[in-house]
């Protein structure tokens, strides 16, 4: 049984992977929930802290990860801790891909039922996307990192090119006055900000496939600042068209902030069916890599192919993404998986770093 | 491979030849573009429909006057060269807006659709009467109805601002194109999309909508309404020129006119702006807050009426600037007097410039600002700069 992972990826292509993983869905929703935590417009502050923190997490799990070089997390954490504990760990961790792979094709499913595709039943919507997914990963983490990169001059210029025209709805003013109560408001943005970047878990499997994980470190900061761009971009402009009280009411902030000017001069007067077409690519490529996350843990925890672990899995993230009743529930799902993300991403690396470093394993 | 081939083939032919899901042709829609709403006022065609026992279960608190474009008729007149209506509008009365949408679809077998939605109209009454939240709340709600939607009062009925435009023009778009025209006249306020409402009805603040009559044939923007943040509804209107002075007074004017009978020797004097900027500094003294408003313009001298034949030389524009200075001072002030003194509302965006500059005070004052505005002493400083004189020289022969 050789579940050693063969296929390797380039530094460039773990950053773009790496980028890919942290921008998804929850960009749509961040503006409201920085804001409604915070309650004033500083929040983008919050944000760069918050891909600061990311950055240090992962930071702390590239270097467990550099310690057993070609190995991934779910194969090495047995030596640290031992095999039972390793296995629970594990388990939690492939649920933890899992749910996150769930909330994102269940955002996808609400809001193209809502704004795009209204009318087209939402099975149909989940199928397709998770069929392509399932072909993508089973042609090994080289297809999802080459998808990634496709899809990336797409997802830029656009996200790029929609942001600079939605300068037209900006008010510089609705962003005044910085820190004006204070550093206080920040800190209580830093959690839900957080809870969006999740904490660069993503490395604990991609660095077994890296050409030269000496280099991981890299793209952790590097991934993240870029994903921390995005993010900041998109909170600046939406609180700049909306002003904080308007943020707070709006359920999609970002779309509605594309959806809240029609332009004259170009082709399109309108960008929010493109910007979520190209968003529902860039929320697929995060499902992959989740999901590909999931069923590789899987199938080294159990020591059974990573195929028959995909098809397996599967299901259970069709079912776990129709379980939230409602809308308020898919956000407590989002919501509960960034939780656990601090929990088990933030707290376990660095006593596992220790004890690695102690127990004398790795290099 | 024979197999392999035959499924390659029916699955293309799936993709391909399955056409859209939930598509609709677009001559069968109503594209709505304009939406007035009056207080409720039924129309005859549905009191004759309520006599004959077509009615439901509502209380009569608005008139909604949707207006639709009619696909077929756009491309203008009709063959023997007379005009064609390119719009109509359907009204129906109720105390929901989306149900008196869907009761439509009892009327019409063309489903009404939000996509292109370019202005809201409300009429003066129901403004008053209710909070704009509310009458916006379904707009910012739908999926169809984007953000960018342009929101308007109207002193009088709504409903006649979207019955009136001249041949070959759909009403609602006229409005909305009246908005490009901010380079031309100061009298024109900032357009309010649903995006830009939200925030203030959301935060409270007062502000001021775009005014917009109706007479014979044509509309007119004419000034602004108050919306007091407090309450979210109408509390009365600002003129034209007290609109202008709003415009000096925010410095958010992108060109426009000037004008003014100097009134010692009675001649007239007509700059046209070229740029507007103004900036408010809010100052504190103890407990006490007072504003400084700095208003700067650059423009040129673009019709003169003093006879003579004078050239216009440096002491001529230092004296004429004076003048326009003066004027641009008063009718700023009329309009600062009459938010203060009638209204007892900030619609002029002051709380903001406090807010920005001195955040620690204005959490304690936030709560009444609209009172406390009423009472802050506010100084005027007024810079024209006449830049040049046009193509003519001299004053008029």
């Amino acid at each position: 049984m050789d579940t050693k992972p063969r296929d390797q990826i380039t530094t460039g292509q773990t950053m773009i992977v790496m980028v890919n993983y942290i921008v998804g869905a929850g960009i749509l929703t961040l503006p409201r929930t920085t804001v409604e935590a915070a309650g004033t417009p500083d929040v983008w502050i919050s944000v760069i802290l918050g891909g600061i923190a990311s950055m240090l997490t992962g930071i702390i799990m590239v270097k467990l990860c550099q310690r057993f070089p070609g190995e991934s997390f779910f194969q090495f954490i047995g030596k640290i801790i031992g095999k039972p504990l390793g296995v629970c760990l594990n388990i939690a961790i492939v649920v933890y891909f899992l749910s996150i792979a769930s909330y994102e094709v269940r955002t996808v499913q609400e809001v193209t039922g809502f704004f795009l595709l209204e009318g087209t039943p939402a099975w149909a919507i989940d199928a397709s996307f998770m069929w392509i997914a399932l072909y993508l990963c089973r042609g090994g983490i080289n297809a999802v990192s080459r998808l990634c990169r496709l899809i990336v001059p797409i997802t830029w210029t656009i996200f790029l090119g929609v942001c600079l025209i939605s300068l037209e709805v900006f008010d510089v003013n609705n962003l005044r006055p910085v820190l004006g109560e204070g550093i206080g408001p920040v800190w209580k943005g830093i959690m839900p900000a957080e809870v969006t970047f999740t904490l660069g878990e993503a490395m604990l499997f991609l660095t077994a496939f890296m050409e030269k994980p000496k280099k991981a470190v890299k793209v952790i900061i590097g991934g993240t600042a870029i994903a921390t761009v995005f993010y900041v971009l998109a909170v600046v402009l939406t609180i700049g068209a909306f002003s904080v009280d308007g943020v707070t009411t709006r359920t999609w902030p970002f779309l509605d902030l594309i959806r809240s000017f029609e332009v004259d001069y170009l082709i399109f007067e309108r960008f929010e069916s493109l910007l979520m077409s190209i968003w529902i690519m860039q929320i697929f490529c995060l499902f992959c890599i989740s999901f590909y996350g999931a069923a590789l843990g899987l199938s080294q925890t159990m020591n059974r192919k990573f195929h028959n672990s995909l098809f397996v899995l599967l299901p259970l993230a069709y079912i776990i993404s129709q379980l939230p009743p409602n809308i308020n529930g898919l956000f407590s799902l989002g919501a509960m998986n960034g939780n656990w993300a601090i929990v088990i991403f933030g707290f376990v690396p660095l006593p596992l770093l220790i004890i690695a470093y102690l127990r004398r394993v790795g290099s | 491979m024979r197999r392999r081939r035959l499924i390659l083939l029916l699955l293309t032919g799936g993709v391909l030849l399955s056409g859209c899901w939930s598509s609709s042709p677009i001559e069968d829609l109503n594209v709505q573009v304009g939406i007035a709403l009056d207080a409720a006022d039924e129309t005859g065609m549905e009191k004759e429909f309520e006599q004959k026992g077509g009615k439901y279960p509502k209380r009569n608190k608005m008139t909604c006057t949707y207006q639709f474009i009619v696909p077929e008729g756009s491309s203008g007149s009709t063959r023997d060269g007379t005009q064609s209506k390119i719009y109509y509008n359907m009204s129906e009365t109720g105390n929901s807006i989306f149900e008196t949408i869907r009761e439509l679809s009892l009327r019409t077998n063309r489903n009404p659709v939000g996509h292109h939605l370019k202005i809201i109209v409300i009429g003066e009454s129901l403004a008053r009467s209710t909070n704009l939240s509310e009458l916006i709340d379904f707009f910012t709600r739908d999926n169809d109805i984007r953000l960018s939607v342009l929101v308007l009062v109207s002193k009088g009925k709504a409903s006649e601002v979207l019955s009136q435009a001249l041949p070959n023009q759909i009403p609602s778009l006229v409005l909305k194109g009246i908005y490009n025209n901010r380079d031309r006249s100061s009298r024109i306020g900032e357009p309010l999309s649903l995006a830009k409402l939200i925030g203030p009805l959301h935060g409270k603040t007062s502000f001021i909508l775009q005014n917009v009559i109706a007479s014979g044939k044509e509309p007119k923007f004419a000034g602004a309404g108050v919306i007091k943040g407090k309450t979210g509804k109408l509390i009365g209107f600002l003129n034209e020129s007290e609109v202008e002075g709003l415009i000096w007074l925010t410095g958010r004017g992108k060109g426009g006119v000037l004008k003014i009978h100097d009134p010692e020797s009675d001649k007239l004097i007509t700059y046209e702006i070229k740029t507007i900027g103004s900036k408010i500094k809010a100052k504190m003294k103890g407990d006490d807050i007072s504003f400084e408003v700095k208003i700067e313009s650059t423009g040129r001298y673009i019709e003169m009426f003093v006879p003579g034949g004078e050239p216009l030389d440096e002491s001529r524009i230092k004296e004429d600037e004076k003048v326009l200075e003066k004027h641009v001072k008063e009718m700023v002030q009329k309009t600062v007097a009459k938010l203060q003194g009638e209204f007892h509302v900030d619609a002029a965006e002051f709380g903001r410039t406090l807010h920005i500059q001195h955040p620690d005070v204005w959490n304690k004052v936030n709560e009444n600002w609209d009172e406390t505005f009423s009472h802050t002493p506010i100084t005027y400083e007024v810079k024209i700069d006449i830049k040049d004189y046009g193509a003519s020289g001299t004053t008029i022969e």
